[in-house]
């Protein structure tokens, strides 16, 4: 068994972005895609832990999701208890994607390549934020004088493809179609007063229609991510017995309003039709979130699929799909690392834009320190799936306390450090442990130039070092003086 | 080449405006002119696709006949008869006739009909199980996986023809019934084909990133990875299609047709010559086995070069 995360503790505030360093194969990834429940499993299993969340422990649910259980010819066996797992799946599903998001390492193989770009940002929206864009078209148009005076110069305009063409911007105004209105304008021995009547009426019947289905999509979606946070709470044991059954309440109501919202489903022509204006909002959000990422002719690009364009472009598109849900946490898993370094310099300026625009935390996940100081706030340092070293950013770049983090600093080429010519380049002797069997004490002891024998029999804690760093050290233990820097 | 094809589509998306199905549509056929070009490109493959159009036209226009499933017979006239151009033969008749004086051109036409319409109800239908059976073994994996999958070995090894034979010979022989037996056990390759193209795709980054934004595990399986399997069951379809007018063809030749009547199959059409003597009059089992026979051909070519053209390192 490997414990790829062990002991992992951390935190980024809202608006954030923290960072987190380490070698290739000390547990970066594997924290991050923990924390998205997104562990490939089997074989991979969260044994034990807590995700604190928006005041929700995500992991409540699933703490009894596995058992020893004596196997064949006697053999101990991990039994998971799958009916739990479906459940937490499908719990998480509902938090991914609406508050939680990633970007991943390669765009090329992140995108599929038979959808189009703007159909797999879109679909995030339509499945994830329904919610808020039934909202926007729920504050539709109604009739007013102004559309009346364009009715009437439909009506009474001579000629006939002028007629047609006021009629087409009358339509397209108020979102009613054509050959009703056509129909009501063409119909003989009426007065304009009646046809305006019939109109309006058209018009009011359309927008109630539209209301009742959109309304009824909403409160389906917000009783279900209300459903979730609460049975989390419930899970978590924040909530009380009353809030257990206003939670029982909730869900009768659902279950009520979910039968009814599947028969409307089950009709699909009224579907199709109703759920259009969905599906056009949802395409001019994605304009615009294409926008936000700075990628040249939207429209395009919209349509395209994810081979026709560059890599620098693929990222942003990535960008774009995690911005798409709005998420409160942001996962980005050494986003740049595939990139040439022009485009990575692109990419970062668009990043550093984005975190002042939107509020949602950042953990940013890369290897190259440059990175993070050109973009964090806070720093940790991970090696051998533990986290050695939790500092701010200028901190820890002004005076690195761990060992480890000393070498990663020393180690980074750079124009204006004074290198002996012929000398080699600052490594750090050795290689990262094997995590079948990390060694013993300090995991970084083997390759530390300041080991002493404390290091090799016991396992140094996160010790706080001032107000907001903490360092997994002996050196720092009890106050001693700082050694190395 | 790829350059020519980007402008053609910038071209053509100015005038596009109306619902986001019609763009999807738009792109969608912006593809496929790609696949035609690239086909057409291959003398082979352009000649197999001509063939099949050809068939797939004839096809079409046979169901605007009159009677287009009854043979008309020429009583007073039953014995076989050379075409026009054969010598001697008959005035006005193309392909000559067959016994009971059936006109071997419109009965040809009406053959290939009713055997395309069964034969492509077969590899669809086939196709369809075998997807579906295949998605859900390769994406779910573990036990699903190994259930199915040991329920296609077993179909699998049923001979199909046998099998054919004998559900006509319990149920009915009507052609319905020798379609859904083959059916029944038509989809395994196709399950076989899915499953190990799912379970390359679902490994893919796409596929976790798609995860990472919400999507259930239905949406991932029907939107996400089902459309990246499709290309070589496109390719399988339509090299059966040839395999499975044979057999329909061989199975009625040897007397599994329905009872009553002459039937417009080519099958059946060989079998009135051969019955007729075909040493003596060649043409009757000749223009049908060669209908056959060119379909096959076509078919296989098509497929073949479909095979060539799908290739994605071809495309990007």
């Amino acid at each position: 068994m490997v414990r790829a995360a062990d002991g992992v503790n951390l935190e980024i505030q809202k608006g954030e972005v923290l960072g987190l360093v380490g070698e290739s194969g000390c547990g970066k990834s594997v924290t991050a895609l923990s924390i998205m429940y997104l562990i490939p499993s089997p074989p991979g299993r969260i044994a034990s832990g807590e995700i604190w969340f928006q005041g929700v422990n995500l992991l409540a649910g699933i703490q009894k999701e596995a058992y020893l259980r004596k196997g064949f010819r006697g053999k101990a066996k991990i039994v998971q208890n799958q009916g739990l797992l479906r459940k937490h799946r499908a719990r998480m599903s509902k938090i991914r994607g609406r508050e939680m998001s990633m970007i991943f390492q390669e765009p090329m193989s992140s995108l599929n390549p038979v959808l189009s770009i703007g159909y797999q940002i879109a679909e995030i929206l339509i499945y994830q934020r329904r919610q808020e864009i039934c909202n926007r078209l729920l504050s539709h148009h109604q009739l007013n004088d102004q559309d009346l005076e364009l009715f009437r110069e439909a009506v009474s305009n001579p000629d006939a493809t002028e007629r047609g063409r006021v009629l087409a911007d009358f339509c397209l105004q108020t979102s009613l179609p054509v050959e009703r209105v056509t129909t009501i304008i063409d119909r003989s021995g009426l007065s304009f007063d009646e046809r305006v009547e019939r109109v309006r009426r058209l018009s009011e019947r359309m927008r109630l229609r539209r209301r009742w289905f959109l309304e009824l999509v909403r409160d389906v979606d917000a009783l279900e991510s209300e459903m979730t946070s609460r049975e989390w709470r419930v899970l978590s044991g924040v909530a009380t017995p009353e809030d257990r059954q206003r939670r029982l309440a909730v869900l009768a109501r659902y279950r009520s309003r979910q039968s009814l919202f599947r028969f409307l489903m089950a009709w699909p022509g009224i579907r199709r039709v109703l759920m259009r204006p969905i599906e056009e909002e949802a395409r001019r959000r994605v304009l615009d979130l294409l926008k936000t990422v700075r990628i040249p002719e939207p429209h395009k690009v919209f349509q395209e699929f994810p081979h026709e364009l560059s890599g620098g472009m693929q990222q942003r598109a990535m960008i774009a799909m995690a911005l798409a849900c709005d998420p409160a946490l942001m996962i980005a898993d050494e986003p740049t690392t595939s990139l040439d370094v022009t485009t990575q310099a692109q990419i970062l300026k668009l990043l550093q834009d984005l975190r002042k625009r939107i509020n949602s935390a950042i953990l940013y996940i890369t290897h190259d320190l440059a990175v993070i100081a050109e973009l964090c706030d806070r720093v940790a340092v991970m090696y051998a799936a533990q986290i050695v070293e939790d500092a701010p950013v200028a901190d820890l770049f002004a005076q690195p306390l761990h060992p480890y983090t000393q070498g990663l600093l020393e180690s980074i080429v750079s124009l204006d450090k004074e290198v002996a010519a012929g000398a080699p380049l600052p490594t750090i002797a050795g290689t990262v442990p094997d995590l079948t069997n990390p060694p013993s004490g300090c995991r970084f002891h083997p390759r530390c130039k300041y080991a002493f024998d404390r290091c090799k029999s016991e396992e140094p804690k996160l010790i706080p070092q001032g107000a907001n760093r903490r360092v997994a050290c002996f050196l720092y233990d009890g106050g001693e003086a700082h050694a190395g820097a | 080449m790829g350059a020519e094809v980007v402008v053609r589509r910038s071209g053509t998306r100015k005038a596009s405006g109306g619902t986001e199905l019609w763009r999807g549509l738009r792109r969608r056929l912006g593809e496929y002119s790609l696949t035609l070009q690239l086909l057409l490109k291959r003398p082979l493959a352009a000649a197999g696709l001509v063939i099949t159009l050809v068939y797939v036209g004839i096809a079409i226009a046979a169901s605007f006949l009159p009677d287009r499933d009854v043979l008309l017979t020429d009583v007073s006239n039953p014995f076989p008869q050379a075409p026009w151009w054969w010598g001697a033969g008959k005035a006005g008749s193309w392909l000559g006739t067959t016994y009971p004086g059936i006109d071997l051109a419109t009965a040809i036409f009406k053959a290939i009909r009713i055997d395309l319409y069964y034969s492509t109800l077969v590899v669809l239908g086939g196709a369809l199980i075998g997807m579906l059976v295949g998605l859900i073994a390769g994406y779910r994996g573990g036990l699903f996986d190994e259930g199915l999958m040991r329920t296609t070995d077993v179909a699998y090894s049923i001979p199909f023809l046998v099998f054919a034979i004998a559900v006509a010979y319990v149920i009915s022989r009507d052609f319905l019934t020798l379609n859904l037996a083959l059916l029944i056990l038509w989809w395994p390759p196709y399950a076989r084909l899915v499953r190990a193209q799912v379970l390359a795709v679902k490994e893919n980054k796409f596929v976790e990133a798609a995860r990472a934004a919400g999507a259930s595990d239905l949406r991932i399986m029907f939107r996400h990875v089902l459309p990246n399997t499709l290309a070589p069951v496109f390719v399988q379809v339509s090299l059966d299609l040839g395999v499975v007018i044979q057999i329909f063809a061989a199975l009625i030749f040897i007397g599994f047709a329905p009872h009553g009547g002459y039937l417009p199959e080519l099958g059946a059409l060989i079998f009135y010559g051969f019955d007729a003597g075909a040493t003596s009059y060649p043409w009757t089992i000749l223009f049908p086995g060669l209908a056959l026979v060119v379909f096959t051909v076509g078919i296989n070519l098509l497929g073949d070069g479909l095979r060539d053209v799908l290739d994605p390192r071809l495309r990007r």
